[in-house]
């Protein structure tokens, strides 16, 4: 047994009799507070909790000491006490007057300045100086690890779902923080197991037995070891799950190695695991069935707890001081809307990049970070990208215009409804919208400029590339468009020719490929459904054919529609001002007028068409059109070009 | 129903007086232990060891710190009974009553150490006999009560004369004593030195008692309301198991087994006897051979039971508070630092460090943290030969 702290106490005989009788456990300070003991020196703030058990007093009588000594009551730990003469007139009274200066206890959380809030000032806490991805992850998964150490707390399986960047700093510390000692399968870096063959003993088959073992099998056999030695207090981490099940697709026989794994952790039902695996990789429904708790773990939630547990805007937390100043006006709303899906790890990238991209200008603001985040995050998916079209180059079409707005501020004000009304919330935000209206009408750039305006990213997907031969690969190409939208949050998914995909369920199910058009439809209804209120997206269905869509989808819960008709003739001419600037011809002089006057019946692509024979007219067939006569009848001479063709198609549709 | 306050608190007096005591005297804590438990049962012990081995001195500061009346004698082949007893009481022995003046001698005390107890003579020892079993002093005629707690013998070699087989099957519990260990030397020198000093500075005596003869008393009278039902079974297996070894435990002895695993318990503040409170009769054996199986047996059932709590623990705060200032131990003593210093301040440690990864597997910054406090202080070490 080691030796106990000493500590010189000044008290009287009964004081030590009382104090004896005291329970072994109880924390020091306390113990000599209650039995009224003073001490020598200042009780130091770690000594204050420990138990009475583990000190040994050693007894001094008050009048032993000279006068003038200094006393301190072990109440207030730390503060500097003044002991003063007695006042009384008996000689060898002494009376220790305590000045109160209560030390604020310095939480131990690495890198943050330590000032002390004792005033009260109404300032933010200030940021960290620095975060690795290590500590960003901790901080803004905090409720997961806590849930999940409380299951591994009760000797539970937990199985958490999340991306591969995070797992590497959550699985011990997810073991630790419940309190475990973590065993950890992973593909070892040694490459003693690739033995050399040795065919020079004339036995030249052993080559064969000796040949390098691949990393998969020697995870096996390390989970195999680890599972037969795991003590009580261990948890054994098994890092990448879906790689050891072999990365199956659910589809087809179960290989060998998930036959294996299945057996190995079902053969040990009281052992304690904890395992990850990717969203996108799918395990075997048996394998999953193990682990008594799911947790998935996707982008980042708006409010991370701050050091002392309340709720904070994850801005706050995840943003360094040098980042903060660099970026003027970060505002928690609009920052949280541009990593709603990003992982926390993806979070810091993002950041380290927006700062060296933004290094040089002098004044960078908030609206600076976002759109290098944007940026950032086109440069993650390849089917995302960011739009260029806005609502000003969108010639025509106001109320259209005017409407859409309306949704796109409703979506982005919701936040600041009272919590009261939580549940409305995800029923304002729109989800969807159907652009439809006759071919040509510019649908899909308005597609393009509700996410410009939205400050997101944009994927456009057409039918054909969702559909495919195999049965079901429709809904997980729909599953996986969905979770990298989510991913690169804000963003809009448009869905061209709508109709391909989202036919009207018809009774007579005869043809195979409508069947599986419509478990398309369910796939990306149940998406729409599960959309998160904090996490904006919406997905937008262009199509001509209006009377083939599904009624079902036309509910205003889930697709708001939007008639985008023929331009009027107000419309038109902008549409030809927007089309004559930017193919360099000159409409002025009320030339415009005339064309918006003779292309009644039009839509924007037939009027884009006019500008683009008149460009190769100009400049690559070389006809003069410098003069406003020759400007004039050039395009006189297409527009009627393309009435003609217009004609002809009309007569040769019958009529319609 | 909970034991009532006073008990409560004179239970934990008698933990703090532990303590105290094992403060003074290095790897000392079972015997003291036991010399507690054979206070509040009332029980005699045997201290059997060579001398030298703070028989004495334990006794001595236990009476002070409980307060009680000590008798403390070393017995020779030729010891009178009087010496013991007191002498005769001339004046009324000449008035025709045979009497014995016992002022400040064994039968008043209340707790009695006799040295080398088995060198006394036939005489002393029927006397003690009687004593021992009632509690009661044949003073000539009549026989008057004395207020005997416990008594203590020690001796350096168990008794082999069948002659005394008897009386030493009077004393319940047996404790070997012997030097200490090769690696607490050093905390022995330490100790024993502050103890020299103290009495060369003629300090005042100290343990200061904490608590009264009465109070012991109180807390005794408490081991009737102990709950024995649940622990009786595997009491009985013990015994049946120890007989079947061949250990030889007479029925007295087995009964007032008993008594001992109720002091366990009651010391342990529960009112329901458990198998963890089966360790006393790790030393209630009669013949030394049987000592080792005996010790073997109680241990194996107490280790065996589901619900022995595993050993108390410290919390990793209170493990890394103590490894902080025992690091600092060379910076702020006020005497050269020497290599032995550093050895023990390493090897204290190294203790801890062992505890914190036993009992806190979880504990990572604290486990960093020793280790850097352990190759801080080796830097000390090995910095500089002479630090």
């Amino acid at each position: 047994m080691s030796r106990r702290l000493r500590l010189r106490v000044i008290g009287s005989a009964d004081a030590q009799q009382v104090i004896a009788g005291y329970h072994p456990d109880t924390p020091l300070a306390e113990a000599l507070t209650r039995s009224g003991c003073l001490l020598s020196q200042p009780l130091s703030a770690d000594l204050t909790a420990l138990p009475l058990r583990a000190v040994q007093l050693d007894w001094t009588d008050i009048a032993a000491l000279p006068p003038d000594s200094p006393m301190f009551s072990p109440a207030r730990a730390g503060a500097g006490v003044t002991a003063a003469a007695a006042a009384g007139p008996e000689p060898g009274r002494r009376r220790a007057t305590v000045s109160a200066v209560p030390l604020a206890a310095d939480p131990a959380s690495g890198g943050l300045a330590p000032d002390a809030p004792a005033s009260g000032r109404p300032v933010s806490p200030p940021r960290p100086a620095d975060l690795s991805p290590e500590a960003a992850t901790q901080i803004a998964y905090r409720h997961a690890v806590e849930e999940v150490a409380a299951f591994l707390r009760a000797d539970l399986s937990v199985l958490v779902i999340c991306e591969k960047a995070v797992v590497r700093y959550l699985a011990e510390h997810m073991a630790q923080a419940a309190g475990r000692e973590p065993r950890v399968i992973q593909a070892s870096s040694s490459s003693e197991t690739d033995t050399e063959a040795d065919p020079g003993d004339g036995a030249g088959n052993l080559a064969l037995f000796n040949a390098p073992v691949s990393m998969g099998q020697r995870e096996m056999t390390q989970l195999r070891d680890e599972l037969r030695a795991l003590k009580k207090g261990q948890v054994l981490v098994i890092a990448h799950l879906d790689l050891l099940a072999g990365g199956a697709d659910g589809f087809g026989p179960a290989s060998a190695d998930i036959r294996e794994l299945t057996e190995l952790l079902y053969a040990s039902p009281e052992a304690v695991i904890l395992a990850f695996a990717d969203p996108s990789l799918t395990i075997p429904e048996v394998l999953a069935a193990r682990f008594s708790r799911r947790l998935g773990m996707e982008g980042t939630d708006r409010m991370v707890p701050g050091p002392d547990g309340t709720a904070v805007p994850v801005e706050q937390r995840l943003i360094t001081q040098a980042e903060a100043d660099r970026f003027h006006g970060i505002d928690d709303t609009d920052f949280y809307k541009h990593v709603a899906g990003l992982n926390p790890v993806r979070i810091r990238q993002a950041m380290r990049y927006a700062m060296l991209v933004n290094e040089s200008k002098p004044q960078a603001t908030a609206r600076d970070l976002h759109d290098t985040i944007r940026t950032f995050k086109s440069h993650l998916a390849t089917g995302f990208q960011i739009p260029d079209t806005t609502f000003g180059q969108i010639g025509g079409y106001e109320n259209v215009k005017e409407e859409l707005r309306e949704a796109l501020r409703i979506m982005a004000s919701v936040q600041q409804l009272p919590d009261a009304d939580a549940k409305l919330k995800s029923s304002l935000v729109p989800r969807g919208f159907i652009f439809h209206g006759p071919a040509g009408t510019g649908k899909t750039l308005f597609a393009k400029a509700v996410a410009s305006e939205m400050r997101g990213t944009i994927q456009v997907v057409s039918g054909p590339e969702l559909t495919s031969k195999w049965v079901g690969e429709g809904e997980r190409k729909v599953r996986d468009l969905f979770a990298e939208a989510r991913r690169n949050a804000p963003s809009v998914i448009v869905f061209d020719e709508f109709d391909s995909i989202a036919t009207r369920r018809s009774s007579t199910a005869d043809d195979g490929g409508s069947r599986a058009a419509n478990a398309m439809v369910a796939q990306i209804l149940t998406e729409m459904d599960g959309f998160r209120p904090e996490v904006p997206m919406i997905v937008i269905g262009t199509t001509n054919r209006l009377d083939i869509i599904d009624p079902a989808l036309l509910r205003p819960s889930r697709f708001r529609s939007f008639h985008i008709g023929l331009p009027k003739k107000e419309g038109r001419l902008q549409i030809i001002r927007v089309h004559a600037k930017d193919h360099r011809i000159d409409v002025g002089d009320g030339l415009d007028e005339q064309i918006a006057q003779a292309t009644e019946g039009w839509n924007g692509d037939e009027l884009r068409s006019l500008f683009r024979n008149a460009y190769v007219a100009k400049w690559l067939r070389h006809v003069p059109a410098d003069d406003p006569m020759d400007r004039a009848r050039l395009l006189a001479d297409l527009v009627s070009e393309i009435s003609q063709t217009k004609e002809g198609q009309h007569v040769s549709r019958g009529g319609h | 129903m909970a034991w009532p306050e006073q008990t409560l608190a004179t239970i934990r007096q008698l933990g703090t007086v532990q303590r105290e005591l094992s403060d003074r005297y290095v790897d000392r804590e079972e015997a003291i232990k036991v010399l507690v438990l054979a206070t509040v049962c009332r029980e005699h012990l045997l201290l059997i060891g060579p001398p030298g081995t703070a028989k004495t001195g334990l006794i001595d500061q236990f009476c002070r710190s409980v307060g009680a009346r000590q008798f403390r004698y070393l017995l020779t082949r030729f010891t009178e009974p009087s010496e013991l007893f007191g002498p005769l009481d001339i004046e009324q022995f000449q008035a025709g009553s045979y009497q014995i003046r016992t002022e400040n001698m064994l039968p008043e005390a209340e707790i009695v150490f006799l040295d080398e107890v088995f060198q006394g003579s036939s005489a002393i020892l029927n006397t003690l006999l009687a004593l021992l079993n009632e509690r009661r002093f044949n003073n000539g005629a009549r026989t008057a009560p004395t207020p005997l707690i416990s008594l203590y013998g020690a001796t350096a070699a168990p008794p082999e004369d069948p002659a005394v087989v008897p009386f030493s099957d009077r004393f319940l519990l047996r404790l070997e004593l012997t030097r200490v260990r090769e690696d607490r030397l050093g905390d022995l020198l330490d100790l024993g030195w502050e103890q020299e000093r103290k009495q060369i500075a003629a300090e005042p005596a100290s343990p200061v008692q904490v608590m009264t003869p009465a109070q012991l008393k109180q807390v005794s009278a408490q081991l009737q309301h102990v709950e024995l039902k649940r622990v009786m079974p595997v009491y009985q297996q013990l015994i049946r198991e120890l007989r079947a070894q061949g250990s030889t435990l007479s029925d007295r002895r087995v009964v007032r087994g008993l008594k001992l695993v109720a002091g366990a318990c009651l010391l342990r503040e529960s009112e329901l006897a458990a198998a963890v409170d089966l360790w006393p009769l790790q030393h209630f054996w009669t013949d030394p051979a049987d000592a080792q199986p005996v010790r073997q047996a109680v241990a194996d059932r107490i280790a065996d039971d589901p619900s022995t709590p595993r050993r108390p623990t410290r919390t990793a705060v209170e493990i890394m508070t103590m490894a902080r200032l025992e690091a600092e131990q060379p910076n702020t003593t006020r005497y050269p630092v020497t290599e032995g210093m550093i050895t023990a301040s390493l090897r204290a440690l190294g203790q801890l460090r062992r505890e914190l990864y036993a009992d806190h597997p979880g504990a990572v910054a604290e486990k960093a943290e020793i280790d850097q406090l352990v190759s801080a202080v080796e830097a000390r070490y090995s910095g500089s030969g002479h630090v």
